[in-house]
């Protein structure tokens, strides 16, 4: 798997997880408890790489968003809205 | 080359790669146009396979669009169970087993498959998976003598095969290990009345469990083993994710993006010349965020393969960004929405606020009035909407249309705040639910201020 499949891959998943966690603490009365995962692995990005993706600032943080989203970092022709 | 003498290879037989032919022909009507398709039907709705499964459509027959003579009719070269095996860029030709097909234009349309998980009876039988219409119809017979369904991940196909198995009057439970349904892309106070509405046709869910093994009888599926429990079942369907079906085109050498999908242009074009791609073998940019994302509607699929088979032919078109409206039906509620909701917002850690308010449908004296939810997201500095989630008895799907076009043309909260609506008592309340939510979001930035 390349980098950038491999990092989007486990980042969506843990900041789904986090998302969702608080979320869950907003609308408690519609929510269940949801399967986690344990270990060292899920410990780590669990408690080191959300809290530091969260914590750089939006504009820096989407621009390296885009940067690892494409093959290169070279965004392909399409047009841009906002 | 003068686009009479083009030959057009198109690979993929669902909405995408019918929707290129299709057009491929009408702009260029002398160009040859050949589709390969592995299965053996083309121009049939998968997505009304659980409808008729739930007994809601009377029969499969009326989920065909066109029949194969229809496409010969017009020109369009139509290779039933014909599996392209490989793709040669260099010698610009398709390979099916040991024969080979020379193109000028390429257009790849192999769509998805289930992302299976890797589990100890994955390969039992009784495993379904809900995707061609023939297997459909042999699965519908087999319902007849079935009992117990344990369908596995509360995506949007496990919700409405869940809803329409329980309908049919099978014992059905939802296995999931989110903490409430859809749970990667809807919100939980936007889904709340879809999961009561499934419960109330019998639906069991079991929120927080992972399927871990799949016990069988003689080779035949008989339980579910979760987290939390054994389920005995007659049939398992697995409705996990929809991931790009693209092992040919990765074997090519085209280029692939960071979700798997092939990363194509606005044009539809690949990162080879005269290789394009459309619908859910690629990746499209997203309007809001500019990321690229992968697993798409049909309708985005058709227009894709649209623009995809002009340009194949020789036409100049561009494909926007998506904004993704949705919408479907869990139960009897309807749900939708538009780009990201409030947990996509969270996870991205996008600066968001959140407006939202629960308005009728009708007027409130009306036979037939449904409460309908909706909530925006909103950027707390431009005010512009960036995504919206909606659930109620009626009128979802043209919310979140209308509500895609007007965030692509930036719509602001104020915008919707002040905006006109229809009113008539059989159809629209005095109050538009977005208003009223547009207004909850004036009320929260001026708290904000």
């Amino acid at each position: 798997m390349a980098f950038g499949s491999w990092l989007r891959k486990n980042a969506e998943k843990y900041l789904m997880e986090a998302a969702q966690e608080s979320v869950a603490r907003r609308y408690p009365e519609y929510c269940a408890e949801s399967y986690r995962e344990k270990g060292l692995a899920h410990f780590f990005w669990k408690n080191v790489f959300v809290p530091v993706y969260l914590a750089i600032p939006w504009p820096v943080r989407r621009k390296i968003i885009l940067f690892t989203s494409y093959p290169g970092g070279k965004r392909p022709s399409w047009k841009k809205f906002g | 080359m003068s686009s009479d003498n083009l030959r057009i290879i198109i690979i993929g037989g669902g909405a995408g790669g019918i929707s290129a032919a299709s057009t491929s022909k009408t702009v260029a009507p002398g160009a040859s146009v050949t589709v390969f398709t592995e299965y053996e039907d083309v121009a049939y709705s998968p997505c009304g396979i659980p409808f008729v499964l739930g007994k809601e459509i009377p029969d499969f027959e009326r989920l065909f669009l066109q029949t194969p003579e229809h496409y010969a009719s017009i020109g369009i070269d139509l290779r039933l169970r014909t599996a392209v095996t490989g793709i040669d860029l260099k010698g610009r030709t398709v390979s099916v087993g040991a024969e080979k097909y020379p193109w000028d234009r390429l257009i790849i349309a192999t769509g998805w498959e289930y992302d299976k998980p890797d589990i100890p009876g994955i390969n039992l039988e009784g495993l379904h998976y809900i995707k061609n219409i023939r297997r459909a119809m042999e699965f519908d017979k087999l319902l007849d003598g079935v009992k117990k369904v344990v369908v596995v991940a509360a995506t949007p196909l496990g919700i409405e095969i869940s809803g329409n198995l329980a309908h049919r009057g099978i014992e059905t439970h939802l296995v999931d290990e989110g903490a409430w349904l859809m749970s990667d892309v809807a919100d939980p106070d936007i889904m709340e009345p879809v999961q009561k509405s499934l419960e109330e046709f019998g639906t069991i869910i079991h929120f927080g469990e992972k399927v871990l093994e799949f016990r069988g009888r003689d080779g035949k599926v008989s339980s579910v083993v979760t987290t939390g429990r054994e389920i005995e079942c007659d049939v398992a369907i697995i409705a996990t994710h929809k991931k790009p079906n693209n092992r040919i085109s990765r074997e090519a050498g085209i280029e692939i993006g960071s979700t798997g999908g092939i990363v194509v242009d606005d044009h539809m074009r690949t990162s080879v010349k005269d290789v394009y791609a459309a619908g859910d073998c690629c990746e499209i940019i997203h309007g809001v965020t500019d990321i690229p994302i992968q697993g798409l509607s049909g309708s985005h699929a058709y227009s894709q393969g649209r623009v995809a088979g002009a340009n194949a032919a020789g036409a100049d078109r561009a494909y926007d960004p998506v904004f993704v409206p949705w919408g479907m039906v869990g139960g009897q509620v309807q749900m939708g929405g538009v780009s990201l909701g409030e947990t996509l917002h969270k996870a991205l850690g996008i600066p968001h606020i959140v407006a939202a308010a629960t308005g009728i449908s009708r007027a409130r004296y009306y036979p037939g009035v449904s409460r309908i939810r909706v909530k925006l997201i909103a950027d707390p500095v431009t005010h512009r909407v960036l995504g919206a989630q909606m659930s109620g008895g009626e009128g979802i799907k043209e919310r979140a249309d209308f509500l895609a076009f007007a965030i692509k043309r930036g719509a602001t909260i104020e915008d919707f705040a002040w905006m006109e609506n229809v009113y008539s008592p059989p159809i629209g309340a005095l109050m538009e639910p977005i208003a009223l939510a547009a207004q909850a979001g004036l009320a929260e930035l001026a708290k904000n201020k």
